[in-house]
């Protein structure tokens, strides 16, 4: 059965230092997010200003932009778990030199399903 | 950001411009700008040399037989935007391989070039409008190419 719980939140973290993602999920399991999906990503300024030739021109202006990035998806219970993960992954990430390291933020999440089979 | 229509005027429109094929184009533009004291003779020149780099990087047709040449400069010191519509296509490269007759020119300073790039995206969007292309096209004064260009910004808001 769906559940609505109030205080779920889903944290999406695009990661531009991919180099990182170990630590980065690392400080997820420290702030005690139970699991999360991690997926290859790009990011519009590199298909833009690389693959569309009108806008080759603003290249620069998406430098901080990598080649791929990595999203990262995770469900939590409460705003409390959110908090304690934007800070844990801001700490992993803070001598690392980078014009632009990604971004992290959370949604409430409204209804929340598991698919496995429910144990009787 | 500003309406383009907005950004337009007589003096930035021009029709039926001449050219024999698109390496020509954009100097007679800039010479036709610069002649009505839209840019002034320095400007111009730094103008036609800045879009040529532009072009070298990768063509700026966009489909549909139309082209936005842009290039930024300290010398230009507010956005630009002018149009020219030419008297016959050239070839040019884009997307569907269709010659270009609609000019859409870019330019402005350095520091606005954010928005000049969201300018560049509504160009794009709205040429999708058949309908504007073949007002474009049609027009046959600068207050018709205004008009036409009101009618589809207030349509794709």
């Amino acid at each position: 059965m769906p559940e609505t719980r109030a205080g779920r939140e889903l944290i999406i973290c695009v990661l531009n230092e991919t180099d990182y993602l170990h630590d980065v999920l690392t400080a997820f399991v420290e702030a005690g997010v139970p699991t999360s999906t991690v997926i290859e990503s790009q990011g519009m300024g590199r298909i833009l200003s690389e693959d569309v030739p009108i806008f080759a021109g603003f290249r620069h202006l998406f430098a901080g932009s990598k080649p791929f990035n990595n999203t990262i998806f995770a469900v939590v219970d409460s705003s409390q778990t959110t908090k304690r993960a934007i800070e844990l992954v801001r700490d992993v990430l803070a001598d690392v030199e980078s014009q632009a390291k990604g971004v992290i933020f959370s949604v409430p999440v409204l209804e929340f399903a598991s698919l496995s089979r429910e144990r009787k | 950001m500003d309406h383009l229509s907005e950004m337009l005027s007589e003096a930035k429109i021009l029709f039926d411009l001449e050219a024999s094929d698109f390496s020509t184009c954009l100097p007679d533009m800039v010479s036709a700008l610069v002649e009505r004291g839209v840019l002034n003779a320095e400007q111009g020149n730094e103008l036609t040399q800045a879009l040529a780099s532009r072009e070298a990087l990768g063509a700026t047709g966009v489909g549909r037989g139309v082209v936005i040449p842009h290039a930024y400069l300290a010398s230009i010191p507010e956005a630009l935007i002018c149009f020219a519509r030419l008297r016959s296509p050239v070839a040019h490269e884009s997307p569907d391989g269709e010659p270009a007759d609609l000019i859409f020119l870019l330019s402005g300073p350095p520091e606005s070039q954010t928005t000049h790039l969201m300018m560049l995206a509504r160009i794009v969007r709205l040429v999708h409008d058949q309908a504007m292309l073949t007002s474009l096209r049609q027009a046959g004064s600068a207050a018709e190419v205004l008009a036409a260009i009101v009618d589809v910004e207030k349509r794709h808001a």
